[in-house]
């Protein structure tokens, strides 16, 4: 039987402490080509860990990871993979105090292949798209917390990548906000074909999801799977 | 028992520990007096005297030339700068006997008066201390960081401005680190230190600056030209023959 | 965005730090700079002298490691040496470095043989040269009559002589123009040393090769000893004061370089602990671990180049000024070249980079999801 998932994980777990902690037991799961999946559950089930382990930003303990059929572990470069198929967005954003807001959005692409002045353009095209093409020259610490986030937003497409990785990313929004940046992502996902995995805790955010996914104490709670 | 066998043999010991310690004492003596010999040189030294209240006076040149042999050494002095000092002379000899005597244009002199304003005194140029027959080892201690061993020089003669000299002398270079004058009373004097030394043609060690302390006042000294094959002029002591000078 | 803009925008985020850091780099190399340009530039200046006179070599005494050669008798030598093949005239020379009047600072007194090509190069700016070796009168270099504030008709007190001022001359060479040159004779009589000299210098005939100057040599070994033929940079090289200046110069090379790149190992390793979230954010974003090792590398390269082309200027600027110290003056010619500041940049360059390899490995080897979990 052929793999046409996007991604698929089976058997993760993830320990801690010679295995006195278990962030995850055992979870299966797999996202299909440009599916929203969003993943619930109490504070401390796990949701963060299986993103990261999904985003590659951790290594299991047990268990497979596979992107379009391929496993994690023949991966030869994580690094190149994330900048490649990989977009991430923060709960609390995570931009560069530093750097402006176009060169936030351009830190992904310093080793992507391709000429400096492309990705400037596609950067300039995606703050644009996302209504701050005005606040290009501008730091973070001068932004609004929307504003922030659809800087991250801007800056997990730069890649052009094939799957989104979002932890809570309205967590620290209000609701117009929060409302603003999920219409983003889901425009997003209708333009270019991403898919989406999500953790919230939003119901508003879970609602629009195409899949949910339960954990509970590191385990699938498959009796809660379900389509919203 | 056993204390008066200890102290019986340091009993037996003693004089023979006494005699060697005195015997190397007075091979080092022998030792310093050997560096001194010289076919002729002829050393420029700069004097600067240091008043108690930090004042520095003007400094002052004079040459020494010098010959020495087993017997005997001389000494000319002659004032280079400033003007007052110019060409005033003194010649110092010490003899076979250690009998030291001095003469200046004028007649005969006193070598134990300071020269030319400092606190140098022709004597002790000379060093005839280690011509004195009571030599001994005191121990040891370091000058500038440099270890020496302690000599202790004596005479009994009675007219004698210096009756004891302490000498802190750097064995291997045959270099008096440290040397300290004491009169009868056994007050210190004078003390000589030696702050910079420079490295001759033979190989061997000599003063390049040190400093003469007397009380408060000090002076400071430091050779800065010579010439170790220096040919002496036959005339060069002849006062010192023509006249009659008693010793000191 | 580029890497060496990022970097640089890092290290302006902590400009005291940063300027810290760079100020520590630049005294070091300030320090490397002057001293090494001293030490080359008094042994550069009297190898000018020697190129200035003509001189070809010199036979000299090397016993004494003292700053100036033995004194020596030169009427044997100097005869021995005159009818070596090649060999086209065999002048004396006595210096001395020596208090001019009372009270002043010591300078060097030069005598020459009179009528002898020592005299050739030596440009007459006032006055006139001494008439003979009976005349009792001094020339001084343009350096040292500003140093000691005469000019022609004043007398200087030379070890209790006053001579006039005849002369005043210019070389190319700066230790002569700091210098006081009376003829031969007179400076004999001065310093009491008749008949003597401290160097012989030799010029050869045009046609002489290498292989008549190492014949010259062998037959000064043989003919002469206990003296020896040589260029005046190796008897400068030889001396003491040289060569003490030199082992300083090289300590002082070896203790900056540490220092600096100390410096800039703590500052390094500080911003890489502050900024952990920061670099985990990066490998998340799929940054290769080498590509941040180029950015903590780059600003350690960016704080010492900064520090180094500083402390160039700054070196430069102290080796002038000591060059004007009245101790100093007209003694020394300090040496700078454009490819030993270009490697003092480079070596301290290499040295930032190497202080910062630690803390660049220790970024890149940041677990992303523990190192975006710092506060």
């Amino acid at each position: 039987m052929t793999d046409a998932s996007l991604l698929r994980a089976t058997n993760l777990a993830l320990h801690f402490d010679g295995g006195r902690t278990r962030a995850l037991d055992g979870v299966d799961l797999a996202v299909a080509e440009g599916e929203f999946v969003a993943i619930v559950g109490p504070s401390g089930c796990g949701k963060s860990s299986l993103l990261n382990l999904l985003g590659a930003l951790d290594t299991p303990t047990a268990g497979e990871r596979y992107f379009r059929a391929q496993p994690y572990a023949a991966m030869a470069d994580l690094a190149e993979f994330r900048r490649r198929h990989v977009g991430f967005v923060f709960q609390s954003f995570h931009l560069i105090p530093t750097l402006n807001v176009l060169d936030n959005v351009l830190v992904p692409s310093v080793d992507t292949p391709g000429a400096a002045a492309a990705h400037r353009a596609r950067a300039h095209t995606l703050l644009e798209r996302l209504g701050l093409a005005a606040r290009a020259g501008h730091f973070p610490a001068t932004l609004s917390g929307g504003e922030r986030q659809r800087v991250a937003i801007a800056r997990a497409l730069i890649n052009d990548p094939d799957l989104i990785l979002a932890d809570e990313p309205t967590g620290s929004l209000d609701s117009a906000n929060a409302a603003q940046v999920l219409d983003l992502i889901a425009a997003a996902r209708r333009e270019r074909g991403l898919a989406v995995v999500m953790v919230t805790h939003d119901t508003h955010v879970s609602a629009r999801a195409d899949r949910l996914v339960r954990l509970r104490d590191g385990k699938l709670d498959a009796a809660a799977e379900a389509r919203p | 028992m056993k204390r008066m066998r200890s102290l019986a043999l340091a009993a037996w010991l003693a004089p023979a520990m006494s005699a060697a310690a005195a015997e190397s004492a007075h091979e080092l003596a022998t030792a310093m007096r050997a560096a001194l010999r010289s076919e002729g040189f002829e050393a420029r030294i700069q004097a600067v005297t240091v008043a108690p209240d930090g004042g520095r006076a003007a400094p002052v040149k004079f040459a020494v030339v010098g010959q020495a042999d087993a017997t005997r050494q001389r000494l000319l002095l002659r004032g280079i700068a400033p003007e007052a000092t110019r060409d005033r002379r003194l010649i110092v000899e010490r003899g076979a006997d250690g009998c030291v005597r001095a003469v200046a244009p004028a007649g005969a002199a006193d070598p134990h008066t300071p020269l030319f304003d400092t606190q140098l005194v022709a004597w002790d140029m000379l060093a005839p201390w280690w011509d004195w027959p009571r030599q001994t080892l005191a121990g040891s201690d370091q000058v500038a960081g440099r270890p020496c061993a302690l000599v202790r020089s004596r005479t009994d003669a009675a007219d004698a401005p210096i009756r004891e000299v302490l000498s802190c002398v750097d064995r291997a270079a045959a270099l008096a680190l440290r040397t300290q004058l004491y009169d009868k009373r056994r007050a210190l004097v004078r003390s000589i230190v030696v702050a910079a030394t420079l490295r001759q043609e033979s190989g061997q060690l000599a003063a390049k600056k040190f400093t003469v302390a007397a009380g408060d006042a000090l002076t400071e000294a430091e050779v800065y030209s010579g010439d170790e094959h220096y040919a002496v002029p036959a005339d060069a002591f002849a006062p010192l023959d023509r006249q009659p000078t008693p010793c000191r | 965005m580029t890497l060496f803009a990022y970097a640089l925008g890092n290290l302006r985020r902590r400009p005291a730090r940063s300027a810290l850091t760079v100020a520590a780099v630049a005294i070091g190399v300030a320090a490397v700079v002057a001293l090494t340009a001293i030490a080359w530039g008094f042994e550069a200046s009297w190898q000018k002298a020697n190129e200035a006179r003509g001189t070809d070599l010199i036979v000299t005494r090397l016993a004494s490691t003292n700053a100036m050669p033995s004194p020596f008798a030169a009427e044997q030598p100097q005869r021995i040496v005159a009818a070596y093949p090649q060999v086209r005239a065999v002048v004396g020379l006595l210096s001395e470095m020596l208090g001019v009047d009372a009270g002043g600072p010591p300078v060097f007194v030069f005598g020459w043989a009179h009528g002898s090509f020592l005299w050739d190069h030596l440009a007459l700016k006032e006055g006139r040269w001494p008439a003979d070796d009976a005349e009792a009168a001094v020339a001084i270099g343009v350096v040292a009559a500003a140093l000691l504030k005469k000019q022609i008709g004043d007398t200087l007190e030379i070890e209790g002589r006053r001579l006039p001022v005849v002369g005043v001359f210019e070389s190319p060479a700066v230790i002569e123009n700091g210098a006081v040159l009376m003829t031969l004779a007179q400076a004999q009589q001065t310093t009491d040393k008749p008949g003597k000299v401290n160097v012989l210098n030799v010029k050869l005939g045009n046609g002489a090769t290498a292989a008549d100057v190492a014949d010259f040599k062998t037959r000064v070994r043989a003919d002469l000893p206990g003296f020896v033929a040589i260029t005046s940079g190796e008897l400068v090289g030889q001396n003491t004061v040289v060569r003490v200046a030199k082992a300083m110069s090289n300590a002082t090379i070896l203790i900056a370089g540490l220092v600096g790149a100390l410096m800039v190992f703590n500052t390094m390793l500080m911003s890489v602990n502050e900024r952990t979230r920061e670099i985990g954010l990066l490998l998340a974003l799929g940054w290769r671990r080498r590509t941040v090792m180029r950015l903590v590398c780059g600003e350690a390269a960016l704080l010492t180049l900064a520090g180094g082309l500083l402390g160039i200027g700054a070196g430069v600027a102290l080796a002038g000024g000591l060059e004007h110290l009245e101790l100093l003056r007209g003694k020394i010619d300090a040496v700078f070249s454009l490819p030993f500041c270009g490697a003092v940049l480079l070596l301290a360059t290499l040295l930032g980079v190497g202080g910062g390899l630690y803390p660049a490995l220790k970024a890149a080897r940041l677990a992303p999801s523990q190192a975006l979990r710092q506060e």
